[in-house]
């Protein structure tokens, strides 16, 4: 595997000697989102890692003949098609495998008769299907379930970013529309790291971990599951325990959505897009404080990406970047205290 | 001298009545003496000469305005027109066959050359269509440049009221890749302004919805509040 040292000369806070962060050692572990094939497993996947395998197992094998059903297409130059496919094994991604590339590379997700379905969700009945993309005359959907994604994969970043002797604890990441500039992962981390500050640092090396994913191009898949599986899956947090009986409550199924990236399982509150791979231009532009809240020091790690179909350029993405950093005010007044402390002073030392 | 027969036959297709007889006389003469010096393909060679006569000839008559010169007619050392078909008349027809077809589908494919030459006279014959049917040279042009004359009603009724409103550019030309199977001759498309067909290019979409556009939304409005809140 990778040696510290010889990882990258701008590997971090890590491989370099401490004097700069006087107060306290960096906790972030450069080399976890790296080192995907790492022997030990990531501490969210080791419990995550054997019931969900199981579950989806037990899900296929609910079909066990090939059934076929029959799929309408929808969409500019595809009316009339009907594609016939297998029930519960093939999915709208498949479908879309039928058609050409372009509309493998370019769809994030789908409608089946009208409902909101992730892109790697078997199909169970006969239906009609339209692939959305982010270049749709109406792209709103689209656009915040990348927020919804890129809010995710923030959090398997910050998750996996940290050294094992920190516990990281993902709380529910508030929903913003698109309009506010930034999407954010809110995180309590371990009472140690109270006092800590990260620096531009530290938020460089979190992009650089995003990026990484990014470049591994891993599908979000979805699976539906009954909370008594879900809870296993959450055994190590009592937080997300909590986040699944919610979220199985406003369920009128009673079932929660469960998402795998890599080896990371998380909720989400709605479909994410296909892959990590369709994000192009992500980073991570602040890390605030937002006071005490019940799990200890609540911070919300915010951040700004556009999709690989619309790149910016560098001067507007510049200007985009400066609003993310911002910190993103939510509807609900109770829960934000707005003084935060400032998070990117730059460095004393200029010897980047 | 069958050879010398042919090309009198072929001198015939092209209409020489205004070539002067001293010139003919050299042409016959040049044609012996080729015939006399390549004697392995003799009609090939008297063809060449021939073309020769007859592109010096359309070079001289053709006036400096009707020729739009390009960058690569500028520089080809004095060959001023590009060489349409065999000879004057021949390229006249040319032209009419295409325009004619031009104006029955209002889109068209053909070599870029022929073209960018033809636009040239369907703009020229819409402003004829222009005055209306009622005018004499109007219609005279109309019946010479349309081969199928149930095309005349079309060119008056259709394309004259179509291009009221404009005084020029009633064509559109598109670069498109070269001939495939034949001689990978550059090609062009040709079309009447405001045709039925699906658009040549992409329409430029402007979505507000986008995402990027929603975030420039955002950053927008930010700003104009920052600046109110300044003055």
């Amino acid at each position: 595997m990778y040696n510290c040292s010889s990882f990258s000369p701008s590997g971090g806070t890590f491989s370099k000697p401490q004097d700069r962060e006087s107060t306290s050692p960096s906790p972030l572990c450069v080399h976890r989102c790296s080192s995907r094939a790492s022997t030990e497993l990531p501490r969210s996947a080791a419990s995550a890692t054997p019931s969900s395998p199981r579950e989806q197992g037990r899900q296929r094998a609910l079909y066990p003949r090939i059934e076929k059903i029959e799929v309408s297409m929808r969409g500019p130059g595809l009316e009339g098609t009907l594609l016939v496919m297998n029930r519960g094994i093939s999915t709208p991604l498949s479908c879309a495998r039928h058609l050409t590339e372009h509309h493998v590379t370019n769809s994030a997700l789908a409608l089946v008769d009208g409902e909101l379905w992730p892109l790697h969700q078997p199909l169970t009945r006969s239906c009609s299907l339209t692939l959305l993309s982010f270049k749709d005359s109406d792209p709103t959907l689209v656009n915040q379930a990348y927020w919804r994604s890129c809010a995710a994969m923030l959090g398997q970043v910050l998750e996996t970013a940290f050294k094992d002797n920190y516990t990281v604890e993902l709380l529910s990441s508030p929903e913003v529309p698109v309009t506010v500039g930034a999407f954010c992962c809110d995180v309590a981390l371990d009472p140690q790291l109270d006092s800590w500050t990260p620096s531009e640092e530290t938020l460089r090396s979190l992009t650089r971990g995003a990026q990484q994913l990014i470049h591994h191009d891993l599908p979000w898949e979805p699976l539906e599951v009954l909370p008594s599986v879900a809870l296993e899956v959450f055994s190590h947090s009592r937080f997300k325990q909590e986040e699944v009986e919610e979220k199985a409550a406003q369920n009128p199924k009673g079932a929660v959505m469960l998402y795998r990236c890599g080896d990371h399982v998380m909720l989400s509150g709605g479909p994410l897009v296909a892959r990590t791979g369709q994000c192009s231009q992500y980073e991570v532009t602040a890390l605030h404080s937002l006071g005490q809240g019940p799990w200890g020091l609540q911070r919300r790690a915010q951040g700004l990406s556009l999709p690989l179909q619309l790149q910016a350029h560098h001067t507007v993405w510049r200007k985009l970047r400066r609003r993310a950093e911002k910190l993103v005010e939510l509807p609900k007044p109770e829960e934000v205290t707005p003084p935060s402390l400032p998070v990117s002073d730059p460095p004393a030392t200029t010897s980047v | 001298m069958d050879e010398v027969q042919k090309e009198s036959s072929l001198a015939g297709v092209f209409n020489f009545s205004e070539l002067s007889g001293t010139v003919v006389s050299q042409f016959q003469y040049q044609v012996g003496q080729l015939h006399r010096r390549t004697s392995n393909n003799p009609v090939s060679a008297a063809c060449y000469r021939l073309l020769r006569v007859c592109f010096s000839e359309s070079r001289r008559r053709l006036s400096p305005d009707k020729m739009r010169l390009t960058l690569q007619t500028l520089i080809s050392h004095g060959r001023m027109a590009r060489r349409i078909g065999l000879g004057p008349e021949s390229r006249i027809n040319m032209l009419r066959n295409i325009l004619t077809g031009l104006v029955r589908h209002e889109r068209i494919e053909t070599t870029r050359a022929r073209a960018d030459e033809v636009r040239f006279y369907a703009e020229k014959l819409v402003d004829y269509a222009k005055k209306g049917d009622t005018d004499d040279k109007a219609m005279k042009m109309a019946s010479f440049w349309l081969t199928e004359k149930d095309l005349v009603p079309k060119l008056f009724k259709v394309l004259a009221p179509r291009f009221e409103t404009q005084s020029k550019g009633y064509t559109r030309m598109a670069q498109i890749p070269n001939r495939q199977n034949m001689d990978r001759a550059k090609m062009a498309v040709l079309e009447f302004k405001g045709n039925p067909f699906p658009p040549l290019y992409p329409a430029n979409k402007e979505n507000e919805l986008t995402l990027i556009n929603q975030l420039l939304k955002g950053y927008r409005e930010e700003r104009a509040q920052e600046l109110a809140s300044e003055s």
